[in-house]
């Protein structure tokens, strides 16, 4: 009120200049024409001036045809921030995390994701400030643009104008930019990145059903029996799993496996682990296994009969044709006798050392037709190899992930930098025109 | 003196300047126009100073009538506000 006095007074002011003016006894028209302009700048300014209340009573009612209001903007904008900040948080985290492990060349698009949704932050920040300005400042800004519009020679009219045009153009228009931002927030769809969190518990067993302890798992590609793509080392029972978030699996897979124990490089059954598995018992049909003691037999050896106890390996075993019998012990199991069909054999160990664990090797043959095999020992423990592990990481699937993230924060960045850029460029541009309606577009001709 | 006052007084006394001109005006309107040059230009300007004069009077005496005028019409559309300052 006291700065609608003060403009009033202020257009009295320059009405009664404006006449001075007209009164001069100067014949120059240049000068006496600006008589006439400021007694006209002062009656608009004192209509301005008195029809303060009915401009802020505009504002309300045009929102009210509108339909928008201010409570569901600010919730709107806070909804927007929950999302913003969760995915943010979620993203310097896995940032940080991804760091430490093999995975630390994600680290890099991640952070450029999490910046481009610190942009859309800031954007967020001005977005609360403006709206909180307009709304809370509303009464004040038409005021200091009625004072403005109201000094005498024009010297804040364009400004003033601009002040009142904007008040009123961003009362009503801020609480309708959520209907616009939803309006083209749909034009791109965001693919939504889905990380592959298919999950396939494996365990790996010997021929009798045993589990194999520390079993190493080559996985290969379907195309390449080379390099294995990933290397994952089970547990004391032979379980391991792969998916769960810790491999990066394409939509449909399928990988050949192989298994390493003691050294050897055994095709367990089922050799392929595909898309849509989710528990495989992987068997090792050529070891027997137990407490630090392996025998190796041939693929397609029958076993007719077995009494495996602490210490002490049985097996009837049936074939046509003769073969090798492997014996692996770990270093600590000493062999008390290996005895085939019931007499004692000899054999030399040879020592060897794989994956950090010492074991001895002996081979004996084992001729055509059914043969018991006992092999006596003390038992012992077969220690985790110290193998490299190499989670699966399809570079397609890294790929996905990453533009899916990407493709997130982007759309954060359109929705909340982009479109309500545009919509404020067009709430200025209103303001704008209707303050040229007003009487602004600064022109000062003194002379 | 705060600035409401100050305005205030600065309108009194340009009011009264305005006046002070506006009868030199008119008395000089009427000198030129009536001097005993046979110049139509000097006589054209005399009666334009005489004209100016006396719009300038006619505004200055119905100023605070068209304020006053104009916060009735707009506290009449919605309600009353500040009464126009009487200068």
């Amino acid at each position: 009120m006291e700065i609608l006095l003060l403009a009033m007074d202020l257009a009295m002011l320059t009405y009664v200049i404006g006449v001075l003016i007209l009164a001069l006894p100067i014949p120059l028209m240049s000068v006496k024409r600006w008589g006439p302009k400021l007694i006209a700048d002062a009656i608009a300014a004192v209509i301005l001036a008195s029809s303060a209340t009915l401009i802020l009573y505009l504002g309300d009612e045009l929102l009210r045809v509108v339909g928008a209001d201010w409570p569901s903007l600010y919730a709107w904008l806070s909804a927007r921030t929950a999302a913003l900040g969760g995915v943010f948080a979620g993203l310097t985290y896995a940032a940080s995390f991804v760091k430490s492990t093999e995975y630390s060349y994600l680290s890099s698009p991640l952070k450029m994701a999490a910046s481009f949704l610190a942009t859309s932050f800031s954007a967020l920040r001005g977005l609360y400030l403006l709206s909180s300005f307009i709304y809370i400042y509303r009464d004040k800004l038409t005021s200091i643009g009625i004072l403005l519009y109201s000094l005498p020679f024009r010297i804040g009219k364009g400004v003033g104008a601009f002040f009142i045009a904007a008040s009123l153009v961003m009362y009503v228009g801020m609480p309708l930019l959520p209907a616009f931002v939803s309006s083209f927030e749909n034009v791109t769809v965001a693919s939504g990145f889905k990380w592959n969190s298919e999950t396939i518990r494996i365990q790996v067993i010997d021929a009798l059903g045993n589990p194999v302890p520390y079993p190493v798992l080559n996985f290969y590609s379907e195309n390449s029996l080379g390099k294995p793509v990933g290397v994952i080392v089970g547990d004391e029972a032979g379980r391991t799993l792969i998916g769960d978030g810790l491999d990066a699996l394409p939509d449909n897979f399928k990988l050949n496996v192989k298994v390493l124990f003691m050294g050897y490089i055994i095709t367990p059954s089922p050799s392929v682990i595909k898309h849509g598995d989710s528990n495989v018992k992987l068997v090792l049909k050529s070891l027997i296994y137990s407490s630090g003691a392996a025998l190796l037999i041939p693929w397609g050896t029958e076993i007719m009969y077995y009494n495996v106890t602490l210490g002490r390996i049985s097996v009837d075993l049936y074939t046509d044709t003769g073969f090798t019998t492997y014996l692996t012990l770990v270093k600590g199991a000493n062999v008390s006798a290996i005895m085939l069909d019931g007499s004692t054999l000899t054999c030399n160990f040879t020592e060897r050392s794989w994956a950090g664990i010492l074991m001895k090797d002996c081979t004996f043959p084992t001729p055509s037709g059914e043969h018991n095999i006992t092999v006596e020992y003390t038992p012992s423990f077969y220690a985790k190899p110290s193998v490299n592990e190499k989670r699966i990481t399809y570079l397609s699937s890294i790929f996905d992930i990453i533009t899916g993230i990407l493709t997130l924060c982007i759309s954060f960045l359109y929705a909340l930098v982009f479109l309500p850029g545009v919509y404020l460029a067009i709430l200025l541009a209103m303001s704008a025109a209707l303050a040229r309606v007003l009487g602004g577009g600064l022109k000062l001709k003194l002379v | 003196m705060d600035v409401v006052t100050f305005v205030r007084n600065l309108t009194v006394q340009i009011m009264a300047i305005a006046w002070a001109l506006f009868l030199v005006s008119w008395v000089i309107g009427w000198a030129v126009r009536g001097s005993p040059v046979p110049i139509h230009r000097v006589k054209k300007a005399g009666q334009s100073l005489v004209e100016d004069a006396v719009m300038a009077a006619f505004w200055m005496a119905v100023g605070s009538s068209i304020f006053a005028l104009i916060s009735y019409l707009t506290s009449n559309l919605y309600q009353p506000l500040p009464p126009p300052p009487k200068p």
